[in-house]
């Protein structure tokens, strides 16, 4: 074999290699994928998870017991109207007004010299109905402050 | 949600996986096992590495 042969049997072969080690790569590639298609089967069919079943579990416990939240609600939504004297689809400024008007029946500085018991259900009324005209207009109650 | 995320990525894969074996079913390696490839890579190797003839 001559030198030039040799050389030119030698770049072949590196060529190959090259080939070669394409196609193993590419074995390589297939076998993640296919890993990877058959992970994701398995996610895709597995079950929601465990602690996601039990919130619904604790969920439907607690409907059970104090019964349907939209409904408690809504029996709340009607007692606060009740309350203020309006309907429960009443206009902001009606509620305002009729808490204005209801706070003003109820003014905690003409409770002056009474009696504190006394003193302490007109401010718990007080209390309820700025709660129930929060729970009207949809506000969240603010924190009792310290 | 989480099933539309994991379907997605099992269709993507097996796209991928599906390419690449058309890919290599075009490769003239590719009746070859994994054992033989061995082999054949020593064997270039050995080619590669042949000191050059004198003269």
């Amino acid at each position: 074999m001559t030198r030039t042969a040799q050389r030119e049997r030698a770049l072949d072969s590196e060529i190959s290699l090259d080939r070669l080690e394409a196609e193993r790569d590419r074995r390589l590639a297939l076998r993640s994928l296919v890993a990877v298609a058959f992970l994701a089967v398995v996610g895709a069919m597995l079950p929601r998870s465990r602690r996601a079943r039990r919130d619904r579990g604790e969920e439907a416990r607690l409907r059970e017991r104090f019964g349907d939240p939209v409904l408690l609600l809504e029996g709340q939504r009607h007692e606060a109207a009740k309350l203020l004297g309006v309907s429960t689809d009443a206009p902001r400024e009606v509620i305002d007004a009729a808490l204005a008007a209801r706070l003003a029946t109820h003014d905690a500085r003409s409770l002056e010299g009474i009696d504190s018991g006394l003193r302490r259900v007109v401010k718990d009324q007080r209390l309820a109905m700025q709660r129930a005209r929060d729970l009207l207009v949809g506000e969240a109650a603010p924190q009792p402050q310290q | 949600m989480r099933r539309v995320v994991f379907a997605a990525l099992a269709v993507l894969a097996a796209g991928g996986a599906f390419y690449l074996r058309e890919r290599s079913s075009e490769s003239s390696f590719s009746a070859y096992t994994d054992a033989q490839l061995d082999t054949l890579a020593e064997a270039y190797r050995a080619v590669m590495r042949a000191p050059p003839m004198p003269g």
